[in-house]
């Protein structure tokens, strides 16, 4: 193909394919039937994917500065939520649970685990659901009793001991006041 | 001019370039891969490419060129990529797309039917036919452009649009 067949071929396909053929002579026969083929394909084109239809919003992506500012925010986040996790850590090993609930469910290894152990004696055995009368514990309810009224009775003699002391010595106190010293 | 103020004359450029020729870039890629879905997905990648390499093409002219180039190359990157894997049916996709893209059955079926003639009309072209045509349609480019896209000579590219528009009269004749 010379050049010049090359600027034939080129002008006849612009003429053929150009989007607003400005108004001149007509096209020859060749290039009229290939323009017909091209806006019929045109058409198919609009019919099965319109370009109104055709709605498109490109993403921007964020430039360089917002992705610093990004990436500061992210950081200020994960150091204030290492803060609260280290201030809840300390606070739970400065503070430890009181109850044996905590205690008892603190599995080994873990968090809970962690914290100080308060020593608890050993637990009493459950008590039965059955309802029997346990000698032992009414002898030792009786003992207790007893010495708690032995120890009201000692109290009370040494507040009669501690009165009679009191009134002596008011005594001595009157009688010094009215001496004639 | 500072940062930010170029920065704010990057986006509206960007924004005017999205409204300008996002759907002629997307129909493009629409009628190459054929699924809607992909077809936006590649648009949105064409427009992340051209926004990284924006300060070089700024200037230079035919922005919907420059774009188209990027979509074409992304779509023959695809098509490559297609021959290695599996993929539904085209039957199938065009059942989702017809159903996706209308409301009305009527409007459903009529689409339909558009977008079988149109990929039986694409299907008569070869690839690069294929590419001439559409870039033509597309982006109104002119042959060289084209030729440049294709990496290939003047006189290829202007075989490739005229066998592919006697290709689309010999269809054209026997559908009518």
């Amino acid at each position: 193909m010379t050049d010049e067949d090359l600027r034939n071929l080129e002008r006849q396909l612009e003429e053929a394919t150009g989007r607003d053929r400005p108004t001149g002579p007509p096209l020859d026969p060749e290039t009229a039937s290939l323009r017909e083929a091209w806006r019929a394909f045109g058409q198919l084109l609009e019919a099965a994917h319109p370009l109104a239809s055709n709605l498109f919003v490109p993403r921007i992506p964020a430039s360089p500065r917002r992705r610093v500012g990004l990436r500061v925010v992210g950081v200020v986040a994960v150091a204030a939520s290492l803060m609260v996790g280290a201030g809840v850590l300390w606070w739970t090993r400065t503070h430890p649970p009181q109850l044996d609930v905590a205690a008892k469910s603190a599995v080994p290894g873990t968090y809970q685990d962690l914290s100080p152990r308060v020593e608890h004696p050993t637990p009493a055995p459950a008590p039965s659901t059955e309802w029997t009368w346990d000698d032992a514990i009414d002898e030792r309810i009786a003992l207790a009793s007893q010495a708690v009224l032995t120890v009201q009775g000692d109290e009370l003699l040494l507040a009669d001991t501690s009165s009679s002391l009191h009134y002596g010595l008011e005594q001595v106190e009157s009688d010094l006041l009215g001496s004639p010293f | 001019m500072n940062d930010s103020s170029r920065s704010s004359d990057d986006e509206e450029r960007f924004a005017e370039w999205g409204r300008l020729h996002g759907p002629a870039v997307r129909a493009y890629l629409l009628a190459m891969v054929r699924r809607p879905e992909l077809a936006d997905e590649l648009a949105q990648e064409v427009f992340f490419r051209a926004w990284k390499a924006r300060h070089r093409y700024w200037e230079d002219g035919n922005a919907r060129a420059y774009l188209l180039r990027i979509a074409d190359r992304l779509a023959c990157d695809f098509a490559r990529k297609a021959r290695r894997e599996v993929h539904l049916s085209e039957e199938a996709w065009q059942n989702v797309q017809a159903a996706a893209a209308a409301v009305q059955p009527a409007d459903c079926l009529a689409r339909k039917e558009a977008i079988e003639q149109l990929h039986s009309a694409l299907d008569r072209l070869t690839a690069e036919q294929r590419r001439v045509l559409l870039l033509r349609y597309y982006g109104g480019l002119s042959f060289s452009e084209i030729a440049a896209i294709l990496a290939c000579p003047l006189g290829t590219a202007l075989s490739h649009c005229h066998r592919g528009l006697l290709a689309l009269r010999s269809l054209l004749a026997e559908t009518s």
